[in-house]
């Protein structure tokens, strides 16, 4: 956790105290950009992006929100920017080519929790565009508002991508589910 | 509720999202099938929130390429920052410094003033 007192230090332009804002969130920022991107070196390039912003914009953090929060947002906003630069952020409804083969055979033991690799593997092999609003909102917890801010749609499309995407992945990890008649 | 419509609804519903819910939780206290679905995406949900401090490893030289781009430190910065952080004391230390300008300027026409007139009087 990056404390007050070193965001303060970076804010008076203290250069030891960049270097140890960096040494302490630089894996995070990775993190975060590999997911949203999905390649290794475009993380890095999107995540020195994203310092490049946070040592700009730096003094305009009033430390209402914690800063991990704010320098989410910061690396997300840096990785949509950088899908749709590459116009790598395409429509949520059309289906990827290789989605049909990316199943399991069989359903998966429910009562276990998904494996984190396999949930990995699974979140490389959604679209760009679905992939960006799980990881914002169930890993990171950025709220529906903050996503469509980012990708510039409204929190209803956000709602609608997201539960599209939660269902593509649930697919990718346990298979897709029986045919059901069931009527309560 | 028939299951094809609950399921439909279990991505919102179990990322809390749905706002009416009353018909969807009968359904699910009465069929298995649907309950199960439920935990599922629960579990993943569980599981996605456990992997936000799962961290991957960048390149050996990421780190000191981003220390390389710190830009480096401008008087300018330091300047915007003291009127950002410090506006109030900046107008009373600028109106102390212009009342202060003032008066010294007053001063001195006041003293070349009196010295003309003792150069125009005849001494004696």
């Amino acid at each position: 956790m990056v404390s007050p007192e070193l965001v303060d230090a970076c804010k008076r332009g203290d250069p030891r105290a960049f270097e140890e804002l960096v040494k302490a969130t630089h894996r995070q920022a990775y993190t975060l950009a590999l997911r949203l991107v999905g390649d290794r070196q475009e993380a890095e390039d999107v995540a020195q992006e994203a310092y490049l912003r946070v040592f700009r914009g730096l003094s305009g953090f009033r430390g209402e929100a914690r800063f991990e929060t704010w320098f989410h947002r910061i690396v997300a906003n840096a990785a949509m920017n950088h899908l749709r630069r590459k116009g790598r952020f395409g429509d949520l409804t059309a289906e990827p080519d290789d989605l049909e083969h990316s199943m399991p055979d069989t359903a998966a033991d429910t009562e276990r929790v998904a494996d984190r690799d396999e949930l990995d593997r699974a979140l490389a092999r959604l679209p760009e565009a679905a992939r960006a609003v799980v990881v914002m909102k169930d890993m990171y917890g950025l709220s529906c508002r903050e996503i469509g801010h980012e990708i510039g749609i409204s929190e209803g499309a956000v709602k609608v991508r997201l539960h599209r995407a939660r269902r593509r992945l649930k697919e990718l990890v346990y298979g897709q589910e029986a045919e059901v008649s069931h009527e309560v | 509720m028939r299951c094809e419509e609950v399921r439909e609804q279990l991505p919102a519903y179990s990322g809390g999202e749905l706002m009416e819910a009353g018909e969807l939780e009968v359904h699910l206290a009465s069929c298995e099938g649907c309950s199960s679905e439920l935990a599922r995406y629960r579990e993943l949900a569980y599981s996605l929130r456990s992997m936000r401090d799962r961290v991957q490893e960048p390149s050996a030289t990421f780190q000191a390429r981003l220390v390389a781009s710190i830009p480096p430190r401008r008087i300018r910065d330091d300047v915007r920052r003291i009127v950002r952080e410090h506006p109030r004391e900046l107008a009373v230390g600028s109106a102390a410094l212009g009342a202060a300008a003032i008066g010294l300027l007053w001063w001195r026409a006041a003293r070349r003033s009196v010295e003309r007139e003792r150069q125009l009087v005849p001494a004696g």
